[in-house]
């Protein structure tokens, strides 16, 4: 006759499922971070497909078809120029995401590595990157941008450095925390008294432990960086014409919103829906990540 | 005379998995003055059974049965304002585990006392300042009058202990729940920290419900003792007679189970298997699945924790074994357990 | 440490990294490629004339004694002459500041209104229908860009239904209710984002401090609802909420760029932008150093508000 019959407890039973696939689990409830996660991946699709997709180029004008409103010929209408929206809006797409991403990867590879060795290191080199830190902070990342603009010019390559070079603080900071907390964990120190050589520790043990929060760093400075790239585009000192750009073409809708409301709405639209994409999911992670989870 | 008196109390909680009973049909009584320990595995519902008293269970737990009767009043009963107001600090408190925790970080532990004074006893700020630098003294605090205006964070972690057992003792409450007291604490300062609650309680006249998970706790200071499996009280008794001469299997196990115990080159004992989930628990006796003693007789009654008889105080265990049950405990087939645990031998609740 | 420590470490750390910022926002303005002069000369622009001018602004000599003179200028309260209209520096920043000062001081207890009382609704009651649409609000509030906000409204009240104005500034000492009416639009749009960043914060901070276990041991002492809500755990909230206040306050700054443009109001940031596209150094510098300057004392003062409140803080300091 069998004694079991009692059901094991659920974590007993889970076996060892590794923190990766906890974390991915535990992630994939938050059903909004989930929604961004798609709502991203759509863009990015789009996007990569532009050309295909796209009905006509980016800079194709049409002096038959200015300023006309929605339509199927035209989802999106069209510009002064005849230019049709939904294209550029596509094209458009393309840049934004270049600009921002590589900005943004540049920003978290300068800023991790420049943070991490500090944290660990310590003394004046930590206290001298860090006052470097305290003054690139200094400038509220707008103003810093626009006076970097005015020193390279505006261009699309240049956008992407003057936010490689606004954001390297904001990792450096998150790294530099990390990494001295971690520097006193009983397992760095016994790998140094064991011998293992510096940089191995930096890159192989250190980094991938304070992968969590710069993940979520990242996630949100892309957020924060489509708006700034949009909101230089839209001031004049971004991505220059003929290059289609989202800011730009708000900026130039927005004398006509009364008229040809497409030419604002839409662009305006498709700049927020990236960042809301960014946001949420960079909320989820940061939910997933923090130990208390009484958020959700 | 019981200062609080314990009857049939259950509560269950809602899950996503179906209702959990975390603490089942439960009945004790705490008497004037004494320490009353209650000691159980993690899960066995003890800390569900002290949230209970004050009503400080999450939002998904309620009680489902019973009655929790203290100086004439069922507390089960009441409303969150009459506890508010009437019961909890100034009859009843409660101390929890991690004292860094139970403090508020931005106020001053004198704010924290004072507050408490101030809500339940008639005082002005100058006599409820007075009396809390007391109590602190009390306590152990060195230069009260002093340290009474820091912040939590400049205490060690048996210091933020004591001012939380001062917070609580400051009302003069008849009755203490301690919820794992001393878990967080080093050894050194655990001993300290009873040893204060032991004097306290005398001083005081309060009585104290003791829940931990540590017999040498139990040792050390309760006079009765109930241990909790499962969700139901398996056993009540002094704490003498408890240590000597268990009557419950369970209670037996956890007692080989103590490392002490044993000498350096025998084996740890383990109990066997893993306590049941509480959404399905087992036919009859909860414990039957890893019980040694276990006959088929115990997978078809579920004991409720009866006196056994011919001791000299009361003693209550919940198995059909021992003589206050005539179930035919005897003539039962032993259940095949498929590894070697050793059936304990019979006792008469008289042969000691 | 005690908290007056503390304050003297601060300040004390304020002049050095000043100083940092000084020389960082000098070095960004003339390692430009490209000359100002031409700039200045536009059609006329020939190498001799762009060689003059270039003497004229002292801009051959050697870096160091440029950055040397303008430094204790500035610290003497001269910041040179625009290249655009030759009017002091210092004179057309105070008179700017001044106006985008309005702007954010207006801002700021709008947004707080909305957003604290927001946030606390929205964390008390949790899950229900109040909490998922002030979170929605939240989420769509910090992804809209200022700029497009701004065209919205402007659109919306002011083109279409004309109750307010669409642009331009009127001094508060000139006409008071003309002031104010020119100011609503503006407000609102650089509320908008600010609204949205203090509520989640708000919201997210009372909910990590009713979780936390004090809270529970306040009510085992039989304090009432109201003593730990609104004695404890919102003490407890504002902590994180000030800081972000506090940055809020610098962030408009930046906010104000936009929305000084779009709107037409004479303020830092619409100069700013323009010294920066007519190339006007000057302007340029002294308008970023002002602005550093602002940021700064605003993260000061709230990291030091922060610490009065939170002794904590003062123990750990990065």
């Amino acid at each position: 006759m069998s004694a079991e019959t009692e059901t094991p407890t659920s974590e007993i039973d889970q076996g060892e499922a590794g923190p990766t696939r906890q974390f991915l689990r535990q992630f994939s409830e938050n059903r909004i971070a989930i929604f961004g996660l798609g709502l991203l991946g759509f863009l990015l699709l789009l996007t990569l497909l532009a050309d295909i997709i796209a009905p006509y180029s980016a800079t194709e004008q049409n002096y038959d078809a200015v300023l006309v409103g929605p339509s199927l010929d035209h989802p999106m209408g069209t510009d002064e120029l005849g230019r049709d929206l939904f294209s550029r809006i596509l094209f458009g797409y393309r840049i934004i995401f270049t600009i921002t991403i590589t900005g943004v990867l540049a920003a978290f590879v300068t800023g991790t590595l420049l943070g991490l060795t500090a944290g660990y290191y310590g003394s004046w080199l930590d206290e001298g990157l860090m006052r470097g830190v305290d003054i690139l902070m200094s400038f509220p990342s707008l103003i810093l941008a626009l006076a970097l603009i005015a020193a390279i010019g505006p261009s699309q390559w240049g956008i992407a450095l003057v936010l490689g070079i606004a954001y390297t603080p904001i990792f450096a900071r998150v790294a530099r925390s990390e990494s001295v907390s971690l520097s006193n964990e009983t397992f760095i120190r016994s790998l140094e008294i064991r011998g293992v050589s510096t940089p191995r520790i930096l890159v192989a043990h250190m980094f991938p432990n304070i992968l969590g929060p710069l993940i979520v760093t990242v996630t949100l400075q892309l957020a924060f960086g489509i708006l700034t790239t949009a909101t230089l585009s839209f001031l004049g000192v971004g991505v220059q014409p003929p290059t289609p750009s989202l800011g730009l073409m708000l900026a130039d809708g927005k004398d006509l919103i009364t008229t040809a409301w497409w030419m604002s709405i839409f662009p305006g639209i498709a700049i927020m829906l990236p960042v809301i994409a960014f946001n949420t999911i960079g909320d989820g992670l940061r939910d997933t990540f923090d130990p208390k989870q009484v958020n959700n | 005379m019981a200062r609080l008196s314990v009857n049939e109390l259950s509560v269950t909680y809602r899950t996503e998995g179906g209702d959990l009973t975390a603490v089942d049909n439960v009945s004790f009584d705490v008497l004037d003055n004494e320490i009353f320990g209650i000691v159980g595995e993690s899960g066995c519902g003890k800390s569900t059974l002290g949230d209970t008293f004050l009503q400080l269970l999450d939002e998904n737990g309620h009680i489902s049965g019973g009655s929790i009767t203290y100086d004439g009043t069922n507390l089960a009963a009441l409303s969150e304002k009459e506890l508010a107001e009437n019961v909890r600090g100034s009859e009843i408190s409660m101390i929890f585990q991690d004292p860094n925790a139970s403090l508020d970080p931005v106020y001053t532990v004198g704010q924290q006392l004072i507050e408490t004074i101030t809500k339940h006893l008639n005082l002005d700020r100058s006599a409820a300042r007075e009396r809390a630098i007391k109590i602190l003294d009390d306590v152990g605090i060195p230069d009260p009058g002093d340290r009474i205006d820091d912040y939590p964070h400049s205490f060690s972690g048996g210091q933020l202990q004591r001012i939380v057992i001062a917070i609580a003792l400051s009302c003069e409450p008849g009755l203490l729940i301690a919820d794992e007291p001393t878990t967080g604490l080093d050894v050194s300062i655990q001993a300290q920290i009873l040893d204060l609650l032991n004097d306290l309680a005398g001083s005081h006249e309060t009585s104290i419900i003791l829940i931990t998970h540590n017999l040498g706790v139990v040792a050390e200071v309760c006079d009765r003792v109930g241990v909790m499996y499962a969700g139901n009280m398996v056993e009540i008794a002094p704490v003498e007679p408890l240590f000597e001469s268990p009557e419950h299997p369970y209670t037996r196990a956890l007692l080989e189970s103590i490392p002490e115990r044993h000498g350096i080159k025998e084996g740890l004992t383990v109990i066997p298997g893993h306590p049941p989930d509480l959404r399905h628990p087992p036919d009859g006796c909860r414990y039957n699945p890893r019980c040694p003693d276990a006959r088929e007789v115990c997978q078809r009654i579920h004991p409720d924790n009866r006196e056994v008889p011919g001791t000299a105080h009361s003693h209550r265990a919940a198995c059909v074994k021992h003589t206050g049950f005539d179930l035919g405990y005897d003539d039962s087939v032993p259940l095949d357990r498929g590894d070697d645990t050793q059936a304990t031998p019979r006792t008469d609740g008289g042969d000691r | 440490m005690q908290w007056y420590e503390y304050f003297l470490k601060r300040v004390l750390l304020f002049v050095p990294i000043m100083w940092g910022v000084s020389v960082f926002v000098f070095l960004i303005v003339h390692l430009v490629p490209g000359s100002p002069a031409v700039t200045m000369l536009g059609v006329q622009a020939t190498p001799e004339l762009v060689e003059e001018i270039e003497r004229d602004l002292g801009l051959h000599r050697p870096l160091p004694i440029q950055y040397v003179e303008w430094i204790t200028g500035v610290l003497q309260g001269d910041l040179g002459h625009s290249y655009s209209n030759r009017r002091p520096v210092a004179g057309i920043l105070a008179e700017r500041f001044w106006i985008s000062l309005q702007l954010v001081l207006m801002t700021m207890p709008v947004a707080f209104m909305f957003a604290i009382p927001l946030g606390i609704a929205a964390a008390l009651k949790k899950h229900t229908r109040v909490d998922y649409a002030s979170m929605g609000i939240g989420v769509i509030g910090v992804s809209i860009p200022t700029f497009f906000s701004a065209v919205l409204l402007m659109a919306v009240f002011a083109v279409w239904l004309g109750w307010l104005p669409v642009s331009g500034y009127v001094s508060p000492r000139e006409d008071l209710v003309e002031s104010i009416r020119h100011m609503i639009l503006p407000v609102m749009s650089m509320a908008l984002v600010a609204i949205a960043v203090m509520m989640r914060m708000m919201r997210s901070s009372m909910l990590d401090t009713i979780g936390e276990e004090y809270v529970r041991f306040l009510k085992a002492k039989g304090m009432s609802r109201r003593t730990i809500m609104l004695g404890h755990a919102l003490k407890n909230s504002f902590i994180p909420v000030i800081t972000i206040m506090g940055l809020q306050f610098g962030y408009m700054l930046s906010g104000a760029v936009v929305i000084e443009e779009i709107f037409a109001i004479p303020g830092l940031g619409r100069t700013i932008l323009q010294a920066v596209l007519q190339r006007d150094y000057p302007l340029v510098q002294g308008s970023v150093l002002l602005i550093a300057l602002w940021f700064a004392v605003v993260n000061l003062v709230t990291d030091l508000a922060v610490a009065y409140l939170d002794p904590r803080i003062m123990e750990d300091d990065a």
